[in-house]
């Protein structure tokens, strides 16, 4: 293992197996839900897109499972690009998180707002924006 | 000792701290006074807090290079951050699951003019 020993290699793998199931747990949740409102479908990309991010958060403990060693030069190019789709991941599921906890709440009346709906006309109407 | 690649380093994190924050500022003035909105502001805050734990160690590496007080100090905010974000996680999930409404598939969401505002819905 070149200075890289087996049980802290395998330690290493432990909270990003943590934060995996979490995720994975979630999107599981959201997919059984029965409400089938269109926070659902944000809930259940934004779990997978952070549970893959998280995933490819250990490539570098993978690399040298695999290799033996951290000597990756000749690599070097495809891990730019994972690094890229790493970061794209993250913040796309973030952004899917945080959206899916919003939409789909009670509005100031306390009626949940259909999907498609706007906003409320004064005449107590529902204005659909399609 | 400054060096730019720790600025690039930390825009990942800043990418989704502003994140974090607009989702706790947008929970915290949404008009829905249900249960999820706690969940949703202590996840947000949570993970906007070990975002900014895990953007320490390049701000301090930064300013004042790598000495061995500071990487003892490294290791602390690692499991700080760790912790702030595997209680934000649990908190966020349980926010984007709880006070959902339990409709069968299939069926269309009710506009309900009784005014009973503001009830939270079992999830």
């Amino acid at each position: 293992m070149n200075g890289y020993p087996l049980p802290q290699l395998l330690l290493g793998f432990l909270p990003s197996i943590g934060f995996l199931l979490l995720w994975l747990v979630g999107g599981l949740l959201a997919w059984r839900h029965r409400d089938r409102g269109p926070w659902r479908g944000l809930a259940i990309s934004g779990f997978l897109c952070l549970a893959a991010w998280v995933a490819l958060e250990t490539y570098p403990s993978v690399i040298v499972l695999a290799t033996g060693s951290g000597n990756v030069s000749s690599l070097m190019p495809l891990l730019d690009v994972v690094d890229f789709i790493r970061l794209a991941l993250r913040v796309v599921g973030t952004a899917l998180v945080v959206a899916a906890v919003l939409i789909g709440r009670r509005d100031s009346r306390g009626n949940v707002v259909p999907a498609g709906v706007d906003r409320e006309t004064p005449n107590g109407g529902i204005e659909c924006s399609r | 000792m400054f060096s730019m690649s720790y600025v690039f380093s930390l825009v990942p994190s800043v990418l989704v701290l502003l994140l974090w924050v607009a989702g706790l500022v947008a929970s915290a003035v949404h008009p829905d006074r249900g249960r999820w909105r706690a969940l949703a502001m202590g996840g947000f805050g949570t993970l906007a807090a070990a975002s900014v734990v895990g953007m320490l160690p390049n701000i301090i590496l930064m300013t004042s290079g790598y000495r061995p007080p500071v990487h003892a100090l490294l290791a602390d905010f690692g499991i700080v951050g760790l912790i702030l974000s595997l209680i934000g996680t649990g908190l966020v999930i349980a926010a984007v699951l709880t006070g959902r409404p339990g409709r069968p598939a299939g069926t269309t969401d009710t506009i309900d003019r009784s005014g009973t505002a503001g009830t939270d819905t079992p999830g």
